[in-house]
């Protein structure tokens, strides 16, 4: 904590360095002490899934750092591949650094897991030594001898960064080091700096892994269940029972999963998402019955077990006094009309619309699924034509039927009677979507406004586009 | 002894319920066309109720018909308030995003629910959004409803405060319906006319009305 609260003042603060100042300066004092030794662990083989053994939903590099937590408080996710512990305090407790490290070794062997370690007194150069298959660097006065010989690529850094660097004829870590500051910041950029001091001792924060908390609980029934109110009463206690739990941590979940157990088959599993985190019972209850009413139950239930998502810490927003008077009250509620509405028709069916900048009419709007983070309204991108354009659109123009004389009909026999037109609409040969059409505002016998187009080029056939509503 | 009592003070009287004065309970919407506003009871479209519009097809402006109405509920509702959300379930097409802007409609306000599965489920996304109290209006397209259905959604409405719109095919005319207004809609030349079925508080009536293609540049 000491190093971390006095970094090697030397390679922060450039102000105070001379232009002339390389990157890496001289420590003033050589007294400096290992206060953190940190491990870094490089899992060049690890998948995105979870470990077989372990819960389905956790990620594997989550598995395996919940599971290094018995050594320190202190571990820290570096994805995709990697995960960091600091053991200086432990190293006494496990019976030094190799004991430490032989436990993580054998752990990676029984699950058949490839992983390099190695030790440094910063996460950064571990991380940066483990990437390059480098020993343990344990004092922090050699810890600028081994780095300064890496190659950049252990660094992460974008490629255009380490090809400009290897332009300008810098290999190793140790180039990077002896080059000014003040020109570093200027064509590098002054994040790569701060790596660097990070990774010689300069403050070099890492959030803490936490492992994520999964609540679950199941209900077992000492018959075969096939009775939806059954279920539904079984459902509701399960939930009962979770929001206390809830209410009694202060935490929210945002998904959770209904299991089905039958008898000799496979389990029926319903997994249910809330719009925000949230620890309303009415919400879960509400959803859960949507849910059960819509499934169909292959065979009779044995057993319900509710396992909830990620929980996390809730904040509980203070409830309005008056109904619908407030607008917070009231944007909840259209959250929670959505989580329903998808809750039992399918998620992509609720979606809003908005405008897009293109000439084809068919592309000239988007639908947005994600709704409520939508900004301001779109009315500044009004086309100058869209007074010509009807309020309905058909999903893909339908071709129309011709009478004798060669003439389009639609809904009758007669030819129909064009309004206003035509309006040319020639787009999308850059895209290789061109169109080139003739629009028309057209009307049959019955009164029906209709927005129809011939085709300029090829087939030249008439076309339903959109009607008049 | 019998007292003879003069008909001003029995009319005054609070026992005496007169239909005449309970003729807009509700706030009501402008419609945007003066002669329906004439028309209607407390000069628009009453809302938290049920509204039923019949019409043999589409094309004939029955959209224009709610354009001023649905601009003016996209909008903020003044004293601060954000509008309520427009649901929009199973339309038979797809409502065409620059056309609406130009009719003056915050499209971040709109909200479909898009082929249901089946009519039930349209209900019963209609009747969800009706109590939720969260949407101005719901429109929905449903090809067949049964009263019950109806009465349901009716009462929806007046929980949620919510304006509910449905629109019917012509199958719909002859039944029996808990609707406070039901119209039929109907193409004569430029114009629509609208034939008011029935009208709660207000008298049936045929009124002609000419909408526009255009958006108005009114709103905005």
């Amino acid at each position: 904590m000491t190093q971390a609260l006095n970094p090697l003042s030397l390679l922060t603060g450039e102000s105070s360095s001379s232009p002339r100042d390389s990157v890496f300066c001289e420590p003033r004092s050589n007294k400096l002490r290992a206060s953190k030794l940190w491990i870094a662990v490089h899992l060049p083989k690890i998948a995105l899934g979870s470990l077989p053994d372990s819960d389905p939903h956790e990620p594997a590099l989550e598995a395996l750092a919940g599971w290094a937590r018995q050594f320190t408080s202190s571990v820290s996710l570096a994805p995709p591949q990697e995960f960091l512990m600091e053991v200086n305090g432990s190293l006494k407790l496990f019976g030094g650094l190799e004991t430490i490290k032989e436990a993580l070794r054998a752990e990676f062997e029984r699950r058949q897991i490839t992983a390099y370690l190695c030790a440094a007194p910063t996460a950064l150069a571990a991380l940066w030594l483990v990437r390059h298959r480098n020993h343990d660097v344990r004092l922090p006065e050699k810890l600028v001898g081994s780095l300064s010989a890496l190659p950049l690529s252990v660094t992460g850094w974008p490629e255009s960064t380490q090809s400009s660097l290897q332009s300008m004829g810098l290999q190793t870590i140790g180039d990077c080091l002896r080059l000014p500051r003040d020109g570093f910041i200027r064509r590098i950029g002054r994040q790569y700096l701060l790596q660097l001091d990070q990774s010689l001792g300069g403050y070099d924060p890492w959030p803490e892994f936490r492992p994520s908390q999964r609540l679950s609980s199941v209900l077992e029934f000492p018959d075969e269940i096939t009775d939806p109110v059954a279920l539904a009463c079984a459902g509701g206690n399960l939930i009962e029972d979770l929001v206390k739990v809830l209410r009694k941590r202060q935490i929210g979940i945002e998904s959770f999963e209904i299991v089905f157990r039958h008898l000799h088959r496979s389990a029926t599993v319903e997994r249910i998402k809330l719009v925000g985190l949230t620890q309303d019972r009415e919400r879960f209850l509400r959803l859960f019955l949507d849910r059960l009413e819509q499934i169909f139950l292959p065979a009779p239930v044995i057993a319900l077990a509710l396992r909830t998502g990620r929980v996390e810490a809730a904040v509980e927003h203070n409830a309005t006094l008056f109904r619908d008077s407030a607008q917070p009250g009231r944007e909840e509620s259209i959250d929670r009309l959505v989580e329903r509405l998808r809750g039992r028709l399918g998620a992509t069916r609720i979606y809003g619309i908005s405008l897009v900048k293109e000439h084809r009419p068919e592309a000239a709007w988007e639908k947005s699924v994600d709704l409520f983070s939508q900004t301001s309204p779109g009315a500044a991108v009004i086309s100058p034509w869209a007074h010509h354009r009807p309020l309905w659109i058909l999903p893909r123009p339908l071709s129309l039927l011709s009478t004798a004389g060669g003439f389009p009909r639609y809904h009758g026999r007669e030819p129909l009677q064009t309004l206003s037109g035509p309006e040319r609409i020639e787009a999308g040969w850059w895209s290789g979507e061109d169109i080139s059409r003739d629009y028309y505002m057209a009307a049959n016998s019955k009164g029906e406004k209709l927005w129809i187009y011939q085709n300029r080029c090829a087939d030249r056939n008439w076309y339903l586009h959109g009607i008049f509503g | 002894m019998p007292t003879i009592v003069s008909i001003e003070k029995l009319i005054n009287h609070p026992h005496i319920w007169q239909g005449a004065d309970s003729q807009s309970p509700n706030i009501v919407h402008s419609t945007g066309f003066k002669e329906l506003d004439d028309h209607l009871p407390g000069g628009g479209w009453p809302t938290a109720t049920l509204t039923e519009i019949v019409l043999a097809s589409y094309g004939i402006g029955e959209l224009s018909l709610l354009m001023p109405v649905l601009a003016r509920l996209s909008r903020p509702q003044g004293l601060g308030l954000a509008a309520r959300w427009i649901l929009w379930v199973a339309p038979p097409f797809i409502p065409y995003a620059p056309a609406l802007s130009r009719h003056g409609i915050d499209l971040t306000r709109m909200l479909f629910v898009h082929a249901a599965p089946s009519h039930q489920d349209s209900l019963w996304a209609m009747e969800q959004a009706l109590r939720a109290g969260s949407c101005a209006v719901v429109l929905a397209w449903v090809q067949s409803a049964d009263e019950t259905a109806l009465r349901r959604l009716q009462l929806a409405a007046e929980e949620g405060c919510c304006w509910a719109v449905l629109f019917r095919p012509k199958t719909a005319l002859r039944q029996r319906s808990p609707a406070a207004l039901k119209l039929q809609l109907l193409r004569e030349g430029e114009m629509t006319r609208v034939e008011i079925l029935k009208c709660r508080g207000g008298r049936p009536g045929v009124i002609r009305i000419r909408c526009s293609d255009a958006g108005d540049a009114e709103w905005r």
